[in-house]
């Protein structure tokens, strides 16, 4: 820093919010292939950086540049990231002994492990439980089942840990995430998470998906069918294979129009020789 | 369907899937079974819209959107199958056979988008911080991504819709019957291509015989949904107090 502030200039709420808020509404729009979500990050900052640097153009400038670096996170958890990144922006600019390439390195190291928390508690399971829980009654033909969920979503799930998340990632720095990501009990929620939901997803498989084939023998008068007799076996077997070729298959990272593609070219051939 | 009531769709099927706002409205348009609402909505027929999202969404159910990448747009599927639907008469089984090839387009029309914002918006954010435009920042990542999205998307939506009428209803009454039977036996298969991906991203080797188990007691017992859920939060919280080591996980 060129000068040294007199008092030190905290961000208001009110600009922090703005921020979060901006960062929000961009964050997906320019979604791009090399850097991900970044011109949603830089806009994200703009108030805040502005608030900062309102006096010196040339830190602003350069603080803007710091902004562009590859960002890929989940959007809830993120938020930890935004608050942290924010907060060092501003001991930056009020002249703490902070190297501005840390800036950078914190937030790019800490997107892995908060991704990884957050795809997997939010994305892969409440998410996922929530909507299966509101697609079963939506599927009997349950009007209010989807705008119910959405607003149980945002309102009791969402909105509530952004402004944790916030609050938290804005006050405690970069100190926060090393405390938060060394409780136990978040690696325990994780855990439970995971089993739960892959209880919940494994059951949501046999009741969504099908699978039979319609091939018959007949021995003297009587007539045998494969699918009864797989069926008394194991029921859902032939399902669970299939799904298990495409576990597979994903694995080998295959693009899914092939896989939909492929998976259509086998059932036109199954169908035309009458076995499905 | 009136032209009016195409452009009305397609407008707001181009502009919705920009995802402004990020986390609140892209939960809507992945999830078929809320833009499927919304559509429903615009034609004046919320019932059919809900119904049909809800069933296209059960064919991609477990397909979740892990960076940013969609694997099928069931959005595009709701804008062109729920619009058919209400207007043509389409009835649902026909619906859910053209909801997969129109899912595919929309994977096929994003990659195109997400170019354009690589190759153009990006270098035009990246020269506008050199100059510190904080207003030309805004429109390089906001209004011209959300124009280039509402053309793109919105305009092969309206051409889908357009010829789709007439199109859409003769090539169903002429496909023969193995070819309608491929999408049906597709339609039940594919969630199992949705399953199998989450249990890549959120599986892992130890948490795998969960999935396995929850699928058969479903199979054999036939639950509805809550009563599953309870047994399976039963279980991860027994699991959690008798094995420290399973819960520390790999995660």
């Amino acid at each position: 820093m060129t000068t040294t502030p007199v008092e030190y200039r905290a961000i208001p709420k009110n600009i922090l919010l703005k921020s979060w808020f901006l960062w929000q509404f961009y964050n997906h729009l320019s979604t791009g292939y090399d850097r991900k979500y970044v011109n949603g990050w830089t806009c994200g900052c703009l108030p805040a950086l502005e608030y900062l640097y309102h006096d010196n153009p040339d830190e602003f400038k350069e603080s803007l540049e710091r902004t562009r670096d590859y960002f890929l996170c989940e959007q809830t958890f993120g938020t930890i990231i935004f608050g942290i990144y924010l907060s060092m922006e501003e001991q930056y600019a009020n002249g703490a002994d902070i190297d501005p390439n840390m800036i950078r390195q914190v937030k790019s190291s800490l997107m892995g492990p908060i991704s990884g928390i957050g795809d997997s508690l939010m994305g892969g399971t409440i998410r996922q439980i929530l909507l299966v829980l509101f697609l079963s009654y939506a599927l009997e033909g349950a009007v209010w089942a989807a705008p119910a969920w959405w607003l149980i979503y945002i309102c009791c799930i969402s909105m509530p840990l952004f402004m944790i998340f916030l609050k938290t990632g804005y006050k405690y720095g970069k100190e926060a995430v090393s405390k938060l990501l060394g409780t136990p009990w978040l690696k325990a929620l994780t855990g439970a998470a995971g089993v739960a939901s892959m209880a919940i997803m494994g059951g949501m498989a046999a009741k969504y998906t099908s699978f039979s084939i319609q091939y018959s023998w007949s021995v003297g008068e009587t007539v045998y069918f494969l699918q009864d007799k797989l069926d008394a076996a194991c029921p859902g077997l032939l399902v669970l294979i299939i799904l298990f070729i495409y576990y597979g298959l994903v694995g080998k990272k295959i693009n899914y129009i092939w896989l939909i593609i492929g998976t259509w070219i086998l059932c036109a051939i199954l169908a035309m020789i009458g076995l499905v | 369907m009136s032209l009016m009531q195409i452009l009305l769709i397609s407008v707001f099927y181009g502009a919705f899937t920009a995802s402004w706002l990020g986390a609140f409205t892209s939960i809507v348009f992945t999830q078929a079974f809320a833009f499927g609402w919304l559509i429903g909505l615009l034609m004046g027929d919320v019932a059919t819209g809900a119904l049909i999202g809800a069933q296209i969404n059960a064919m991609y159910l477990g397909m979740t959107y892990y960076g940013g990448t969609l694997p099928a747009d069931t959005a595009i599927a709701c804008a062109i199958c729920i619009p058919l639907a209400i207007s043509s008469g389409l009835d649902i089984g026909s619906c859910l056979i053209i909801a997969v090839p129109c899912a595919a387009l929309g994977s096929i029309i994003a990659p195109i988008v997400q170019t354009i914002n690589t190759s153009v918006w990006t270098p035009y954010v990246d020269k506008a911080c050199e100059e510190s435009n904080t207003m030309k920042i805004k429109l390089g990542a906001g209004l011209f991504p959300f124009l280039t999205n509402l053309i793109i998307k919105g305009g092969v939506c309206f051409i889908c819709l357009y010829l789709g009428d007439q199109f859409v209803a003769g090539l169903i009454a002429n496909m023969p019957a193995w070819l309608q039977t491929s999408f049906t036996v597709m339609g039940n298969l594919l969630p199992a291509l949705g399953f199998a991906t989450y249990i890549r991203v959120i599986g892992t080797t130890k948490t795998l015989p969960f999935f396995i188990f929850g699928f058969f007691l479903m199979k054999i017992l036939d639950l509805p949904i809550i009563g599953l859920a309870v047994i399976a939060f039963t279980f991860a919280y027994m699991i959690l107090y008798s094995d420290k080591q399973l819960m520390g996980g790999e995660q």
